[in-house]
């Protein structure tokens, strides 16, 4: 009983996308035309030298064919609402009802991936049928793994998107928090613009101890057979350790922020 | 037993002072001070299940955030709340699912989809069966005529459409308290009436609780035969608005047509003139005086016609908030 109001959240939000058909469709573009811009500078680079690095150009093509569906699964959200929804008080008709306001939005938060995901699937096959990229594909322990952690790294993402948007009970205008740590850091860090183990050494060292890589640069790894066995327990722990800080922080902060709460307007 | 009972309750902000001025943005990037501001100030009332009160008072009186600390919004500073045997900041869900809010300028609805889906969202919220959700929502199309309005996108529908799906949205569960914050703000003549009728149609039929804030006085005369006047965060006044009415209503306006002309001057002694026309004068006259008065008037001018009205409620609420 306790599931229907969040599936119904889900419907409710779905139908939201169909009023707002073009929108959709010019923002799947806007997403489409990012995924080739990123992907014919890596193919033009990596095909006229063969590779760079430890990678070969297989292995580009499938870490940023494969980075389209990961970014798909693990960013696409919409906990970017509940800044809006504190600072404007709209929150509100969420707190007076029962319900878990952080369900809700993970609720909208899976639709919103699912309905991506169907569009996705069209425009990889668009992307496959346009490159015809010769593609690396996992041995099957490596692809049960990847499989988790893109599961670990959605859970996990969605926990520091809320940590995010939560400042906003207590920073008033938090727009360009969330835009730095929501987007920026997101992009560069997590391997999205480049493979972070073609960054110096130092970098990498330091950007392990942030949750970036973790929401995108390692599963692509297990994909690519890049990782070996040995490292999986290590990378396992790692994660759960990501999910249990990230889950605590975002719990903290709304235990105090719905204290803290004042919602704005009448 | 009361439904609703409130002791010493106090809420108080923090607010920053800033002064005008570009060097004052400046400084205030470094140094900010910061005052408290008290917005409810040690109430306390109780209420009684079935009844319909309201909050009356002037703009920044703390009659919004009273209701938000009753609904479980905000957080007292301190003093205690108890509603339904509940403590409702705790915000537990037994005691949510026994409440509703409407608030005037805040939206339930879903605004790119018709409030039928809503709706159907908060039967799955409020756990309510599908006989129930039929029943209910066919007795609320039907009073509030809203047949043709459920399934159009709320956001295409008017203020006064959009108001009663709200109302819609939050009695769907048959709360037990119904908190309405500026529930007809904004409203037309019309939609008010309605809306006012559909207040006291739920508070009589379904036994509804009811707690209301309005700065339009017909709506709390027509509905509402308790008041709580809270004025700088404080309660100074709890009981029938008739009452209140009759100890602040202190003048009578008399309106005298005459069959013929007369100079305004002879009118002076009996009060004072607030309007004249060519065969016509509106007099103010103490409350206590006013029937004496128009017998004088009567005995010693050739009337035509008389009317004595009571001073507008406004102008009675209007003066009770400025002698404070």
């Amino acid at each position: 009983m306790s599931l229907l109001k969040y599936i119904q959240i889900a419907k409710n939000t779905l139908q939201e996308y169909f009023t707002y058909r073009v929108n959709f469709f010019f923002w799947r573009l806007q997403v489409f035309f990012s995924f080739i811009i990123y992907y014919s500078l890596w193919f033009a680079v990596s095909s006229s030298q063969g590779g760079i690095a430890s990678y070969t150009a297989s292995s580009i093509y499938t870490y940023f064919v494969l980075g389209y569906l990961v970014r798909t699964l693990v960013f696409s959200t919409r906990t970017a609402d509940i800044g809006g929804d504190i600072q404007n008080g709209n929150l509100s008709t969420l707190i007076l009802k029962p319900l878990s306001p952080v369900k809700y939005y993970f609720a909208r938060d899976t639709i919103d991936k699912l309905f991506n995901l169907i569009f996705m699937s069209f425009e990889f096959l668009l992307i496959i049928f346009l490159y015809k990229p010769q593609l690396i594909f996992p041995n099957p322990s490596s692809l049960l793994f990847f499989i988790l952690l893109i599961l670990f790294a959605t859970i996990s993402f969605f926990f520091y998107s809320l940590i995010i948007s939560f400042i906003t009970f207590w920073v008033d205008e938090a727009w360009s928090t969330r835009f730095l740590f929501g987007v920026v850091f997101v992009n560069l860090f997590s391997g999205q613009i480049i493979p972070l183990d073609l960054l110096p050494h130092w970098i990498q060292n330091i950007l392990n101890f942030t949750p970036y890589p973790y929401f995108f640069f390692y599963p692509i790894k297990v994909w690519l057979n890049q990782l070996p066995i040995s490292q999986y327990p290590s990378l396992l722990l790692s994660y759960l350790v990501l999910i249990l800080v990230t889950y605590s922080i975002s719990s903290f902060m709304w235990q105090k922020g719905k204290v803290k709460y004042q919602s704005y307007g009448q | 037993m009361p439904i609703i009972s409130v002791e010493n309750l106090t809420r108080e902000f923090k607010v920053f002072n800033k002064e005008p001025g570009l060097k004052a943005s400046i400084i205030s990037l470094y140094r900010r001070p910061q005052r408290t501001v008290t917005a409810v100030d040690d109430l306390s009332f109780n209420i009684d299940k079935g009844e319909l009160v309201a909050f009356i008072g002037p703009n920044g009186a703390g009659k919004t955030t009273t209701l938000k600390c009753l609904s479980g919004l905000l957080y007292p500073s301190s003093g205690s709340i108890n509603i339904l045997g509940y403590k409702p900041s705790d915000r537990k869900p037994d005691y949510l699912s026994q409440i509703g809010f409407v608030m005037g300028q805040k939206n339930q609805l879903w605004w790119d989809i018709p409030p039928q889906e809503t709706f159907l969202l908060h039967k799955a919220i409020y756990n309510i069966s599908d006989s129930d959700y039929k029943k209910r929502l066919n007795y609320f199309v039907k009073l509030l005529d809203l047949k043709d309005i459920i399934s159009v996108q709320t956001k295409k529908l008017s203020l006064g459409q959009r108001m009663k799906c709200e109302f819609v949205a939050a009695l769907l569960h048959q709360p037990k308290v119904l908190f309405l914050d500026e529930p007809t703000i904004g409203l037309d003549v019309v939609a008010n009436l309605k809306l006012r009728h559909f207040i006291k149609t739920i508070n009589q039929d379904l036994k509804t609780t009811i707690i209301l804030t309005s700065h339009n006085m017909v709506d709390v005369a027509e509905t509402c035969k308790r008041v709580l006047v809270i004025d700088k965060g404080k309660l100074f006044y709890d009981g029938s608005f008739s009452e209140l009415l009759k100890k602040n209503a202190q003048y009578k306006f008399l309106k005298f047509h005459f069959d013929s002309s007369y100079s305004l001057s002879q009118f002076k002694k009996f009060g004072e003139i607030v309007k004249s026309g060519p065969n016509s004068i509106t007099l103010k006259v103490p409350q206590n005086k006013h029937l004496k008065v128009a017998s004088s008037i009567l005995a010693s001018y050739s009337v035509s016609d008389l009317n004595i009205e009571d001073t507008h409620l406004e102008d009675v609420i209007a003066q009770i908030y400025t002698d404070r």
